[in-house]
């Protein structure tokens, strides 16, 4: 099997987009298109399950066309299909793996399940040329919170989880409730910017038993009290300084836990993945702890840090170096573990 | 209809309320729904990882919303679903709520006040609500489709 100039087409529906991507060799990304249904989830407050299922059948063929046409490549010049197949919702990731099953037998190419997760951690490799294994990542977005040891392309270790809701989640909730909408990561980091974060403190979540395990049903719970208790008393609440007083809290949790891992592991370089990678106090604060650690930090673009498929392409490279296919049984799983 | 009104104080006692509701359950040979209702920040999650242990799952219970249902094997099997984000009943035919329904397992749906229309008759209702009079902490846990008899032993 060649091992070069391998041509790897993506796609990814776990959640929201809808995306297909050709990956060139694992770091080379010749095209990338997402179908963004932010919009129709803005009117609903939330992900709509029916909608994004009923909205990746529409859209799916057509970002699978303009990424070839992107890439300048037919489906003769494909080495390989390569799908996310899990964990998301179940539905969205229906429409990706029977898409992507559909193409594999049609065209007789090798299939490639991916693990959404590891995609996220790879969207590193694609910008940062020098980046190897091993590496620590913190994998942040509104259905995960983990950081992953990268040993080597194909052996991870989580070390650490969320023992409750994800911070993305509580990004999402606390934003519904103080009336900032939908996303609520990008909401309340633009409300932050003009609130002072020391103005309220709120718990920062420790896990008893653990080091580096997260909780954020906590410290959503508090954000709630506060507001609760305001109402009952008639206190007029400063959004803003909420905002940033509740990002600083959770902020602080996920840089001083990523830096204590790559510390106790001695490790040098710190990435960063998911959605709420793009948060811009995340981003200074963790920029400031790993500087001061002597750790270097790399982060992908705000375009590979939300889901697309650029970064399944990249992940599949690995699994397809070591022979990794999967047949036609292939089925979605929602609560796939890494 | 027969209801049974525990009081907590504090994470604990919802935590040792929920283990106990569950423990009870788990006996049952046909397939139970539970229905878990109250505000934001009111306990739920702490009441699902009382339950979960309750049926001696071993895993950590962790948030639904995002998958909307996540599922945990233990003495009996646990669907843990968190339908908040579900706007329409129409929704749940395309993750096969039905299916979920019938499995030999324990149903744990949070938010359930959304889609009552899809709800069994015979689904055991837990509501959490505070009490302000009462104390901060306070909570009252009212489990609407077990009776006194559920919880003598």
């Amino acid at each position: 099997m060649k091992k070069n100039n391998i041509k790897i087409l993506a796609i990814e529906s776990s959640c929201d987009e809808t995306a297909a991507a050709v990956v060139e060799d694992g770091r080379k990304v010749l095209s990338n298109i997402i179908s963004s249904q932010i919009d129709l989830h803005t009117i609903y407050g939330g992900v709509v399950p029916e909608i994004a299922s009923r909205k990746h059948i529409e859209n799916i063929n057509f970002v699978i066309r303009d990424a070839l046409k992107e890439a300048n490549v037919t489906f003769d010049d494909i080495d390989a299909v390569a799908v996310t197949y899990g964990p998301g919702l179940v539905g969205a990731l229906l429409v990706g793996v029977g898409e992507a099953k559909a193409l594999a037998y049609g065209l007789k190419k090798p299939l490639i399940g991916v693990h959404h997760i590891k995609g996220h951690v790879f969207a590193n490799l694609i910008e940062h040329e020098n980046l190897m294994p091993p590496f620590v990542c913190l994998i942040v977005s509104g259905g995960h919170t983990e950081i992953a040891i990268v040993k080597d392309y194909n052996d991870f270790e989580i070390v650490a989880t969320t023992r409750d809701d994800a911070a993305g989640e509580a990004f999402d909730k606390v934003a519904r409730s103080v009336g900032l909408g939908y996303p609520g990561g990008p909401k309340i980091d633009k409300a932050a910017k003009l609130g002072n974060p020391f103005a309220i403190e709120f718990p920062k979540a420790r896990v008893n038993d653990s080091k580096y395990d997260f909780s954020f049903s906590g410290v959503k719970s508090a954000v709630l009290n506060y507001q609760n208790k305001a109402n009952m008393t008639g206190e007029k609440i400063n959004v803003n300084d909420l905002a940033a007083s509740f990002q600083r809290a959770v902020v602080e949790v996920l840089v001083e836990h990523t830096v204590t891992v790559a510390k106790d592991y001695n490790i040098k370089n710190v990435a960063m993945a998911g959605g709420v990678a793009s948060n811009t106090a995340l981003r200074s604060l963790m920029e400031e702890k790993c500087s001061e650690e002597g750790l270097k930090l790399h982060f992908p673009s705000p375009v590979y840090c939300t889901d697309n498929a650029a970064m399944i392409g990249v992940a599949a490279y690995y699994e397809y170096l070591n022979g990794n296919f999967k047949d036609l049984t292939l089925n979605a799983v929602p609560n796939l573990e890494l | 209809m027969s209801k049974v009104i525990f009081e907590s104080f504090c994470d604990k006692d919802t935590f040792d309320i929920a283990f106990k509701i569950a423990n009870n359950l788990k006996a049952r040979s046909t397939p139970v729904a539970v229905c878990l209702d109250g505000d934001l920040g009111v306990g739920k999650t702490v009441f699902a990882k009382g339950f979960g242990a309750g049926l001696n799952i071993k895993k950590d219970i962790v948030s639904p919303t995002f998958n909307i249902v996540k599922t945990y094997e233990g003495e009996k099997r646990l669907h843990h679903f968190d339908v908040y984000r579900i706007s329409d009943i129409a929704e749940l035919d395309e993750i096969g709520f039905d299916e979920f329904l019938f499995d030999d397992a324990v149903i744990l749906i949070e938010w359930s006040n959304l889609i009552k229309e899809a709800l069994p008759k015979d689904a055991i209702k837990v509501v959490i609500s505070k009490n302000p009079e009462k104390g901060f902490d306070y909570r009252q846990i009212a489990v609407e489709g077990m009776d006194d008899e559920d919880f003598r032993n």
